[in-house]
């Protein structure tokens, strides 16, 4: 087993460290109590070049199967542009939007399935990283009022209370209809993050000259 | 080009560093992802030595 | 094409839809049908040859949005929106297939993304159904003869704001999956030293 020994660590030019965008600020008040902390001497360092080739994956977790489903909107609560990352026994919220343009009332559940580095489901039982129900019925829905175009929008604030993910990594958000997974509507892509290591990312000079672009 | 450094003292392993694997995101987009980035060691203080 | 760093591209193109009613900058005129809309924009030209310039964006995402009703969710409308490119000269790019793209199209490539040229016009075209918000966008070619070169047609410029994640993954010999344990970010434009804007 590994355990996490966070707090113990201690990073290398933090003076470098600017926040990040806004939005993803959840991370900043702990990297504070993180430079607090001694114990530099013990710190073993990788450094990561990136120089490295372009690989564009071949898997798409990001997919609707269904036509009549759209503006699928999956994020942390409250925060559309955010990536939706859950904090390992955390109290975060994600939030899950989307429209059913039939603009009636259907079944949607939805439930999670751990993935590896490549988003390749792995095989194991669910009941080895969710604790719980392992899904959820989608039970709060609107019709749209107002506009002209007849949907129904659906919403689901995740994760339930009765469900919690024990492992982190990646996952595959699957919804479904009437509790058939072969019944699949969309997935999404969710991260849930046991955050043990910090990073210093820096930009090296130069920076990108990816294409002659006009001079400065 | 991005260049960072990761304390990796949390993670019991002796070989840690080989099996750690990143993926970088541009603008939370998955589809142009940079994956399969292998770290590179320059400096190891104490006991481990690593090539 | 490249090294191996992300293209940096150029600030994105934005559609305003935060309103049907009142159309924005970008929206030449409306159809606004008993049971649908429908909006035409103005045709965009080929921005290849311009200097780059910095404007804030939404770095290619969209946001629901809407100024009219109370809810964005379940309030907002769609709108069938009518895009256009015009390519140098009215003439298509040659041997390139064009894309357009961003969060609104889930950066996908395919057959209900790619633009049609229409010959008369000189223009390529796209339509999309879209809910209320506010969008970003992009025009993508890809070469016929290679569709590993897929770029952003009007170039790349260092300059260009994008942010960057570093999701670090770790597993151990005993570990049946890969565990998640570090996620930095990085600006590309407000984290570099040295630079102020």
């Amino acid at each position: 087993m590994v355990n996490a020994h966070s707090g113990k660590a201690v990073q290398e030019g933090d003076q470098d460290f600017h926040p990040g965008e806004p939005g993803f600020s959840q991370a900043n008040p702990m990297r504070l109590k993180y430079l607090r902390k001694p114990g530099a001497k013990k710190c073993l360092l990788a450094i990561f070049s990136l120089i490295l080739s372009l690989q564009l994956s071949a898997q798409i977790p990001d997919a609707v199967y269904k036509s009549n489903i759209r503006s699928v909107r999956f994020h942390l609560y409250g925060s559309q542009l955010s990536l939706p990352v859950y904090n390992l026994n955390s109290m975060d919220q994600l939030e899950l939007n989307f429209d059913d343009m039939d603009g009636n009332v259907k079944s949607y559940y939805y439930t999670f399935v751990l993935c590896d580095y490549n988003w390749r489901p792995v095989d194991l039982n669910p009941f080895t990283y969710i604790k719980g129900f392992t899904q959820q019925r989608i039970s709060n829905y609107r019709y749209s009022s107002i506009a002209l175009t007849r949907y129904t929008h659906y919403q689901a604030i995740l994760p339930d209370r009765g469900t919690s993910l024990t492992l982190s990594g990646n996952y595959m958000l699957k919804v479904y209809l009437d509790g058939d997974t072969s019944k699949l509507a969309f997935t999404q892509r969710l991260l849930v993050l046991d955050q043990r290591l910090r990073s210093t990312p820096r930009w090296s000079s130069p920076l990108c000259p990816t294409r002659p672009g006009p001079a400065r | 080009m991005i260049r960072f450094t990761a304390n990796i003292n949390g993670l019991d392993s002796f070989s840690a560093a080989q099996q750690v694997k990143v993926v970088i995101l541009q603008n939370n987009r998955w589809d142009n992802a940079i994956r399969d980035i292998a770290p590179t060691f320059v400096r190891a203080i104490r006991s481990i030595s690593v090539r | 094409m490249n090294n191996g760093i992300f293209p940096g591209g150029k600030e994105w193109r934005w559609l305003d839809l935060r309103s049907f009613r009142l159309q924005s900058d970008r929206v030449e005129r409306a159809n606004y049908n008993k049971n649908s809309t429908e909006m035409f924009l103005f045709t965009d030209i080929d921005r290849g040859g311009q200097r780059y310039a910095y404007y804030s964006d939404l770095n290619g995402m969209y946001s629901a949005e809407t100024y009219e009703t109370i809810n964005p969710y379940w309030q907002a409308d769609y709108a069938t929106v009518h895009f256009s490119l015009a390519p140098p000269g009215g003439q298509p790019y040659a041997n390139k297939d064009i894309y357009l793209a961003g969060q609104l199209t889930n950066y996908e490539l395919n057959e209900k993304t790619q633009m049609v040229f229409n010959k008369e016009k000189g223009l390529y075209e796209i339509s999309l159904l879209l809910k209320q918000g506010y969008y970003n966008y992009t025009y993508i070619s890809v070469d016929r003869n290679n569709p590993q070169i897929r770029v952003d047609l009007e170039g790349n410029y260092w300059e260009t704001e994008n942010s960057y994640t570093i999701l670090m993954y770790y597993k151990s010999f005993t570990d049946r999956s890969d565990q998640l344990i570090g996620v930095s970010r990085i600006n590309s434009r407000s984290d570099r030293p040295g630079v102020s804007f």
